[in-house]
């Protein structure tokens, strides 16, 4: 990796070096003189994934491009994680956050530039046909316009329990078969990766964001909760204590107040609604590094990013934690598999237990170019993303650690302690922060421990619901996953057969996230969870599998005298298969958009409530919060014990809501006064698909409840009623 | 600012530990064979911190869980 004494890098690496230079001067000047600017928060989110990362990466001096790119995003987000959980528990101004992190990547570029720069041409590749690509890029503008079409008509009122996919339209298949078009000629046609980028992000962009832009808010009650989060660190200075455990975990909501002001944003809530494709861009680098060294090609890395996009159905991309600690996760799985499959290994010449001995004990070489000092910077880097994980996210170190611990087994890593000093600083974070989820949730972190039984229940039949139609679009979800784990684990037989190196590791990979399951059921999500620190590694297995069926024909189609038209057939497959392919995905990931969504109205009835409830004010509702939970955290009750008491006294499992008398319901919710009741079309819609409950019931329940005198109406719109306790005066 | 269930010595020891297990990696990097003695050393310091930070964590656990473990 070292080259000299002065430092060689790209054209595009010195672009982004001058971008980040100018970004570190630029965020802080607009966010304290607060001048708004269009466009302020792109720079404040460009300023988040760049700034250090990317001057700090460049003293590697790392010659593989997609390494340097995988760093410097992946530092530059977990300097900002860490350097904002510390604030927070300083309880220091927040302000200090970018104005520490320019001042770091000034210093750094400065003493880039005294060693003396020189910026050299990338690697030399042939002349890309402008034709094809200009033609490409023209074509994919044409299935941005159809999406943007869909998403001004699309009736998101009417998706019932066959999700988003029977409420598409004819130009979101056109859309689709448009991309797929561009991707399946990329793929047989010279590698453009200007195509290809453009054709990912349009990919993400008519899969991942349709809702979100046709509803004009962001999607997912969770992210909103965190945007509530977000605000009480705003507010406050500090996370809340003896409020909610995810508080113990600050990293993210730090990050996200800091964002927020830096972005010249009231709240957090814009960013939700563009988070699923920033998430799944900034994770490309670190999908593609992971596949170059599971496959050794470029072009089968390219297909596995695609390969991975297309099975992303488990919506784990939102405006969440994870989301970043899976980004952090998939960045030093790639560092490893990286310096793994391009170093040089010692073999064993023992057989038996003598050969476990010394493959358990050996060391592999360093990756050819690099130098002491360049592969103990890597690892302080590996440990800084470590470090920034633990702090923001309670799951993934936990994954992290298994890994690193089956590397140091398989004799796979140099920092043979690695495991170690994650592990320590993972148990020192628990003690010293995570209190609350210590003493809160000692029965969610010991009582899901062997009981594999229950968490199978919990994650997968628990969630399958009793709507018939619900229940089938469910099983084609999993159906879905089945297939993708089944052809990744076709494409390690595959590499088994070739006698390819490290194939166990591949195997641990993949296997680690699933021994989660014997520890925790994580309130029914652990299967998602597993899924989605597997997919990194398995879609380039995927398609390699994929690549070693299709390979005896596309030698056919080469040796043949009608290899022309043999082409063209075979690209016009291999779209329609990769059409079908996003649709599936729009089937599969949008099936819960009729309870998943938040639409511009719950915002302003939960707005106004979050306006006029007083301190201790309780909220009645049914389940998902919404746009509710995005403030005043601490400040109200949010409860969803009232109603369901009142209208489920069997609670889950029993008879669904609505089988009680009504007048008894009304009754009860006399009694138990809350102060605000929020009841919205997608509560109900989640409890009629989880229990068959009977949604007019509880909106004439409402009604009846607003005749009394004791409750008032404050909205009754046709997707959400608001109902406000009458004071005495009243 | 949270309150330590292990206590400042018992984070110190594991914070400890996790910076003598990265000093022996960094060393292993930097020099390809470490001294013996230094090596021994280091392990043994590792190994007895981590059972003292284990030991304690155990402990304070079963205080703060009302008897957990004994």
């Amino acid at each position: 990796m070292t080259t000299g004494m002065t430092p060689r890098i790209s054209r595009l690496e010195a672009g982004a070096l001058s971008l980040a230079a100018v970004l570190s001067v630029a965020i802080p000047v607009l966010a304290f003189a607060d001048i708004s600017l269009p466009g302020r928060a792109v720079l404040a989110v460009a300023f988040v994934v760049i700034v250090p990362g990317v001057a700090l990466s460049l003293l590697l001096r790392c010659r593989v491009p997609m390494v340097t790119v995988t760093l410097a995003i992946a530092l530059s987000i977990a300097a900002h994680l860490l350097a904002a959980t510390g604030i927070v528990l300083l309880e220091a101004p927040l302000e200090l956050v970018p104005v520490a992190l320019a001042a770091v990547n000034l210093a750094v570029t400065g003493w880039l530039c005294r060693r003396g720069i020189t910026i050299i041409r990338g690697h030399q590749t042939e002349a890309a046909d402008s034709r094809w690509r200009y033609g490409s890029l023209l074509l994919l503008a044409a299935a941005l316009g159809l999406w943007w079409w869909e998403t001004h008509v699309i009736d998101l009122d009417a998706a019932g329990p066959r999700g988003l996919i029977a409420e598409v339209s004819w130009r979101i298949g056109l859309a689709s078969a448009i991309v797929a078009f561009v991707l399946a000629v990329a793929f047989v046609r010279r590698l453009d990766r200007v195509v290809l980028l453009a054709a990912l992000g349009s990919f993400m962009t008519i899969a991942y964001l349709l809702v979100n832009v046709a509803d004009g808010t962001g999607g997912f009650s969770t992210g909103w909760v965190h945007v509530g989060f977000i605000d009480y660190i705003s507010s406050h200075g500090a996370a809340a204590e003896g409020i909610d455990a995810r508080f113990s975990w600050p990293g993210f909501f730090a990050l996200g107040s800091v964002l927020t002001w830096t972005a010249g944003l009231t709240d957090a809530t814009p960013l939700l609604v563009t988070a699923p494709l920033v998430m799944n861009v900034l994770l490309v680098p670190a999908l593609y590094l992971i596949g170059r060294s599971v496959t050794g090609s470029a072009r089968l890395a390219w297909a596995g990013v695609v390969i991975y996009q297309v099975f992303n159905w488990f919506h784990q991309d939102y405006f969440a934690p994870q989301a970043t600690a899976t980004l952090l996760y998939a960045s030093i799985v790639g560092l490893l598999l990286w310096q793994l499959f391009g170093a040089t290994v010692p073999t064993s010449s023992r057989r038996g237990i003598g050969a476990l001995i010394d493959t358990v004990r050996r060391v592999p070489g360093r990756v050819p170019g690099s130098g002491p000092l360049s592969t103990m910077g890597l690892y302080i880097i590996g440990l800084v993303l470590a470090a920034a994980m633990i702090v923001s996210h309670q799951l993934t170190p936990v994954v992290l650690i298994m890994v690193l611990l089956g590397f140091t087994l398989c004799g796979a890593i140099r920092a043979r302690g690695a495991w170690l000093v994650v592990g320590l600083l993972f148990v020192a974070w628990f003690s010293y922060a995570a209190t609350d989820y210590w003493v809160g949730h000692l029965s969610v972190v010991l009582g899901d421990m062997g009981e594999v039984g229950q968490t199978v229940s919990s994650g997968v039949v628990d969630r399958i619901g009793v709507e018939p139609t619900y229940q089938s679009m469910q099983q084609l979800r999993m159906g879905w996953s089945a297939l993708y784990g089944f052809l990744g684990a076709l494409g390690l037989a595959v590499l088994v057969l070739r006698r390819r190196r490290f194939t166990i590791v591949l195997a641990g990979l993949i296997a680690a996230p699933f021994t989660l399951v014997a520890l925790q059921s994580y309130g029914g999500e652990v299967f998602l969870r597993c899924f989605v620190y597997a997919a990194p590694i398995l879609a380039p297995l995927v398609a390699i599998a994929l690549h070693a069926a299709l390979r005896p024909v596309a030698d056919h189609i080469s040796r043949s005298p009608y290899r022309r038209f043999l082409l063209i057939g075979a690209v016009a497959l291999l779209s329609g298969l990769l059409c079908a392919a996003t649709l599936l995905l729009t089937a599969t990931r949008g099936l819960n958009v009729s309870f998943e969504r938040v639409t511009t109205t719950h915002d302003l009835a939960a707005s106004q409530i979050l306006t006029q409830a007083e301190n201790g004010d309780s909220v009645a509702q049914l389940g998902a919060l919404g746009a509710l939970g995005a403030g005043r955290v601490g400040d109200i009750d949010r409860d969803d014990i009232a109603l369901f008491q009142c209208t489920d006294p069997d609670g889950p499992g029993g008879e669904p809501i609505g089988s009680v008398p009504m007048d008894e319901a009304v009754a009860c919710l006399l009694d138990e006064s809350p102060d605000w009741i929020y009841v919205t079309s997608t509560q109900l819609n989640a409890l009629h698909l989880e229990q068959g409950t009977n949604s007019a019931w509880v909106w004439q329940m409402l009604r009846n409840l607003a005749d009394t005198d004791e409750y008032e109406l404050i909205l009754d719109a046709e997707d959400v009623t608001v109902l406000h306790h009458r004071t005495e005066e009243q | 600012m949270p309150t330590v269930l292990i206590g400042w010595p018992g984070l110190t020891i594991l914070l400890l530990a996790a910076a003598l297990t990265l000093l022996l990696d960094l060393l292993r990097e930097r020099q390809h064979s470490v001294p013996v003695s230094v090596r021994t050393t280091l392990i043994v310091s590792i190994i007895v911190l981590v059972l003292t930070g284990a030991a304690i964590t155990v402990v304070r656990f079963d205080t703060v869980t009302g008897g957990l473990f004994t």
